[in-house]
């Protein structure tokens, strides 16, 4: 398991470099990101709802990219389970 | 009968003293007199919640008794499905024909035990966010304070029994939906254990991380409410099968004021690494562990590892999901959703699929870390909230989601009960949240019920509930 010792109890937003392993990515300013993905997406916010997202984009890329580092090899939480997706072909069987 | 709990009002209910009906008018008068304030319903049932008590009383008359709910005025967030009302989710948005005018399972369920359901109370949209004024529906205020945010989501269930529009009610928690407007309106709340409250018919935000939970003014009420509330349902694809068939029992008879033998672990750090925290709130997190140990508990120290993942794991999972469920309308209705609402949900078009397979990944990393503390401890308590309510003249999300510590649990899926601790120094409820292992709700109800048998704050009333 992941040591989650150095791990800060809240999230830190005042320093956005080194939280996580992966590498440096190309700066992209932040409102053409988010347009672009927005856009991607099919949703159509004002311009000043882009510039807010855009505001609050830089914190939630550092949570997720945060959680890159803790996951490890982990498994997903979620489990998937055949027997309990096919009850009517289980009870089929059983008949 | 002003300000009684569900346990009083069962015991005068029996006693004779009261009746179902005059129960129901009492609440009502008061509903008529300070809704118009409050923003707590968006719609009541008056005639079919004046023919359930009706027939409640004739029933206790006829030596019928469905139980601790039997003639209870219940509120019910308006993301549960319920008989007789199209739910609306508080949104322009949801489709009236959702859940086809039935009642959800746990909605059911109380009926079924004598509850009366008075109506369909205000949430944030979806669950999420903020209330927007632009949109046609009421805005929730806070009985403490009606200038303040009675928290949300589940804000008209915390506000109404707050003020005693009803004794008890429902709510749902992702983030905190439950625990928060509990906080901030100075009553209690509870999330369950995921899984363990069946969630068909509710309308979802995060599947993953969505609990509903009971919300009343005494940990024992919400003991009361949840011994109805728990059970399978093969709707809800994450409903517990493995529960024994005692195990709704222990909920009640778990509360006897004696922790003797139970460790609780009390966690400050989190608080102390808020922005802004209150200078009440850790004298009041000493309090609470002082009452504990004054019940017989072992009270120690811990640290929670990993707090943060656990928090940001909540908001990217809950941004993903709920994406995930409202994209299609997204597109063709952005301006339909309130401005918070679809700042927060666009935020999951912001994150890739590896974002959120990452975040589940991580949240059980992080679990697995916690349950190596828990395993030292019983339940582990601290702070719901930095502060009291926020006032809504300089509310903003970014500030509220540095101020609440209530999200990082929903992505372990404990039991978790808000239950008063005091006050800030104007007059503002505070909260401390008990945290306990996997299927331990009994013992996270024990723990609140032992404490609010050696404090008062639960059983203090807004100053409106008494204009």
């Amino acid at each position: 398991m992941p040591d989650l010792t150095d791990q800060p109890a809240v999230t830190d937003l005042t320093d956005l470099t080194d939280l996580t392993d992966l590498p440096a990515l190309p700066r992209v300013p932040d409102l053409e990101l988010v347009r672009a993905m927005t856009a991607a997406a099919g949703l159509t916010p004002a311009p000043a709802e882009l510039s807010a997202l855009a505001a609050a984009y830089p914190a939630l890329r550092v949570a997720a990219d945060r959680l890159q580092a803790i996951a490890g090899d982990t498994d997903p939480a979620p489990v998937f389970d055949p027997v309990a997706l096919f009850p009517l072909a289980r009870a089929g069987r059983d008949a | 009968m002003t300000g009684l709990t569900i346990t009083e009002a069962g015991r005068a209910l029996r006693a004779g003293e009261i009746t179902a009906a005059g129960l129901l008018r009492e609440v009502g008068d008061r509903a008529d007199k300070l809704d118009p304030r409050l923003g707590v319903y968006l719609t009541r049932f008056a005639e079919r919640a004046a023919a359930d008590a009706e027939r409640a009383d004739r029933e206790l008359a006829a030596g019928i008794d469905r139980g601790p709910l039997h003639g209870i005025p219940l509120g019910i967030k308006d993301i549960l499905a319920t008989e007789g009302w199209a739910t609306t989710g508080q949104s322009l948005v949801n489709d009236p024909a959702w859940w086809q005018g039935k009642d959800a399972p746990v909605v059911a369920r109380l009926r079924a035990a004598g509850a009366v359901i008075t109506g369909k109370t205000t949430t944030m949209e979806y669950a999420i966010g903020l209330p927007d004024p632009d949109k046609p529906f009421p805005v929730p205020r806070n009985p403490w304070d009606p200038a303040t945010w009675p928290g949300g989501s589940s804000s008209g269930t915390g506000a109404g029994v707050a003020a005693g529009l009803f004794l008890g009610g429902l709510g749902t928690d992702t983030g905190g939906s439950v625990r928060i407007p509990a906080a901030y309106c100075g009553i209690t709340g509870l999330k369950p254990t995921y899984g363990l409250v069946p969630r068909a018919g509710c309308l979802p935000l995060g599947f993953s991380l969505d609990h509903i939970g009971p919300m009343a003014r005494s940990a024992a009420d919400c003991a009361l409410m949840l011994s109805v509330m728990a059970g399978h349902d093969a709707r809800d694809p994450a409903a517990r099968r493995d529960l024994p068939g005692d195990f709704t029992a222990g909920f009640t008879t778990a509360l006897t004021g004696d922790l003797t033998g139970l460790r609780v672990g009390v966690e400050r750090t989190i608080p102390a690494a808020a922005p802004d925290c209150d200078p009440a709130v850790p004298p009041s997190l000493d309090a609470v562990a002082a009452a504990l140990a004054a019940a017989g508990a072992t009270v120690v120290d811990v640290a929670i590892p990993c707090y943060g993942v656990l928090a940001d794991a909540d908001i990217v999972i809950m941004a993903a999901e709920a994406f995930s469920y409202h994209r299609a309308a997204m597109r063709s209705r952005w301006t339909d959703y309130g401005r918070h609402t679809r700042a927060f949900i666009a935020q999951g078009a912001l994150l890739s699929a590896a974002d959120y397979v990452t975040a589940q990944r991580a949240r059980r990393v992080a679990c697995a870390a916690l349950d190596e503390v828990l395993a030292t401890v019983d339940v582990v308590i601290t702070p719901t909230t930095a502060t009291g309510a926020p006032s809504y003249d300089d509310i903003d999300m970014a500030t509220l989601m540095s101020l609440i510590f209530t999200g990082a649990f929903n992505s372990t899926g404990l039991p978790v009960l808000a239950a008063p601790a005091g006050f800030t120094a104007a007059g503002l409820p505070l909260s401390v949240q008990v945290i306990g292992r996997p299927l331990a709700d009994a013992t996270v109800l024990a723990v609140g019920d032992a404490l609010q048998r050696r404090t008062t704050h639960h059983l203090r009333e807004p100053e409106i509930a008494h204009a």
